[in-house]
């Protein structure tokens, strides 16, 4: 009988590396974050900063509207790729893990240079008689939406596709032969059955968004800034290590504890795995 | 497919028009990247007035540049020596536990999900704590710890066709655990461990918070400098290197699909 012997030896390389390099570093922040006002008030410290709380809103709600547009954006992107015809549909999946490889720093700043002032946009809204001058999005919300949704995509796609791909056809055999109009199926059939896949695909984006900073460095803006903005500015510029941490400890909890929880009830990384 | 095809006949020209203008939108940075670093002027104008490849001759030619890259090498290069074990070892473990599996597989996932800030924040504060000051090695540790999830999930999707009678097998003819798997496990999941180690090392080559924040000042990875260069002065040489990276992105998954062909 293959008893799964050599279990404990497999998992000691994975178990060294994340205890020195994860466990480790988390142990860190949270000892450094607790060290100015103790355990308690390391929670409490960072909201005293009337630029945190506003960064903490704001980061909430262009996280819920980025992950919206995405949900859309990436459920339409995955029905086509299950509905294009086969040249059209690897086209798709070839641009998508295109965008999916390429550098986040260099997408960032293929953004930067359509959206700054005399950019790309910019020349071609005047090229075709839209506007004479600037459109003024560069480090506003309305250029940083759409940059943040291109980025998180990939992430919205890759499940939701893999439950489309998982829809019985005996299903779709069954509604049609029954009578069943096609905006009816669309609505019983394909889109219950794509439930599990964007919850977990957007719970993802959502977790992504929250502590998203390269983006949101580069087209934020000084007055539109994310808490992983603020953080990066005491931890570089300032170097006020402590309080990073206190403010690093509070992003951690809520990101670490949305994953966990969506693990619990939405199986993430069962669908991670089915890639 | 071909169900879903035949049954959504009047859907789906609506939805592949609108996945046709969200691909133009997911081309844009990359499309505006491109001409620019074709520039034959000083100024970052779309679309360049004229062309030219002297953006690529001056990146190739100045030391930094070179120098950085090289940088980017090697600690990609140590990184994905440390992730590849890691991932590899977690896909051939989890197979055998079955208490705890949901549990340990959460925890292999998280670095994916972990804000990347923090995680650079943390190492640069836990060695601190050690006494020391954090460096490239830390920097190579980081991104380890970011690749192993990613080789964790390309092994284990290469693992699923392979038989598990075919281990037991191999035990119940008296082959020990360390045999079994150095003689029959790896050999069958050789190609995905390669394909894994490629997407590793593009994803540590090509990460950009870690490197920030954990390169020492004039031991830059070319992200870092990417970076440094793009908040401080507007030139079309960094277009020129945005593109080699991308180029070089798009080599990296082809040898990475190359490996990983399951052969039929």
């Amino acid at each position: 009988m293959w008893d799964g012997s050599g279990a404990r030896w497999l998992l000691v390389p994975p178990a060294v590396l994340l205890v020195l390099g994860l466990a480790g570093p988390l142990v860190a922040v949270v000892v450094a974050g607790s060290a100015g006002h103790g355990p308690a008030g390391m929670f409490a410290e960072p909201f005293r900063s009337g630029l945190f709380l506003r960064a903490v809103w704001r980061t909430l709600w262009m996280s819920a509207l980025v992950t919206a547009c995405t949900w859309v954006a990436g459920v339409v992107y995955a029905v086509a790729l299950g509905l294009a015809p086969v040249w059209l549909g690897r086209v798709l999946s070839g641009v998508l893990f295109l965008t999916f490889w390429v550098s986040l720093l260099v997408r960032t700043y293929g953004w930067v240079l359509t959206l700054q002032p005399a950019g790309a946009l910019d020349g071609l809204a005047k090229a075709l008689h839209l506007s004479s001058g600037d459109l003024g999005l560069y480090q506003t919300t309305g250029g940083l939406i759409p940059a943040m949704v291109h980025i998180m995509l990939p992430y919205m796609v890759l499940p939701v596709y893999a439950s489309l791909r998982a829809i019985d056809p005996a299903h779709l055999r069954a509604a049609r032969s029954l009578g069943a109009s096609e905006p009816l199926i669309v609505r019983k059939v394909v889109l219950p059955a794509l439930r599990s896949g964007s919850a977990a695909g957007a719970v993802i984006v959502f977790v992504m968004s929250l502590g998203f900073y390269v983006t949101p460095a580069f087209l934020g803006g000084p007055n539109g800034q994310l808490v992983s903005v603020v953080i990066g500015t005491e931890f570089g510029r300032l170097q006020n290590l402590g309080g990073a941490a206190a403010m690093g400890v509070v992003l951690l909890a809520a990101t670490l504890g949305l994953y966990l929880l969506a693990d619990r009830f939405l199986k993430i990384s069962d669908q991670w795995e089915r890639f | 497919m071909d169900e879903l095809r035949a049954t959504l006949r009047r859907t789906a020209p609506v939805v592949t028009t609108a996945a046709c203008l969200i691909v133009v939108f997911l081309l844009v940075p990359l499309l505006v990247i491109l001409p620019v670093s074709f520039s034959a002027g000083t100024f970052l104008k779309f679309p360049p007035s004229a062309l030219s490849t002297r953006w690529f001759s001056e990146v190739f030619t100045d030391p930094d540049w070179q120098a950085s890259f090289l940088q980017s090498l090697k600690v990609a290069g140590v990184a994905t020596v440390l992730a590849v074990p890691a991932g590899t070892g977690s896909a051939l473990g989890l197979r055998r536990v079955t208490r705890g599996r949901r549990l340990l597989r959460t925890v292999l996932i998280a670095p994916m999900v972990i804000p990347q800030l923090v995680l650079a924040l943390g190492l640069y504060l836990g060695v601190q704590d050690l006494g020391g000051t954090a460096g490239v090695k830390t920097l190579m540790l980081g991104q380890a710890v970011l690749a192993a999830p990613l080789v964790y999930l390309t092994v284990s999707s290469g693992l699923a066709s392979v038989d598990p009678a075919l281990s037991r097998a191999a035990q119940s003819l008296g082959h020990r655990w360390p045999s079994v798997l150095l003689r029959v496990e790896l050999p069958l999941v050789a190609r995905s461990i390669a394909g894994a180690a490629v997407l590793a090392f593009g994803l540590c080559f090509d990460e950009s918070v870690l490197s920030y924040y954990l390169s020492p000042p004039g031991q830059e990875t070319l992200p870092t400098r990417i970076w440094l260069q793009a908040s401080q002065q507007a030139s079309p040489a960094i277009a020129a290197v945005s593109s080699l990276v991308i180029g070089l992105a798009i080599a990296l998954i082809g040898l990475s699909a190359i490996l990983t062909r399951r052969k039929s």
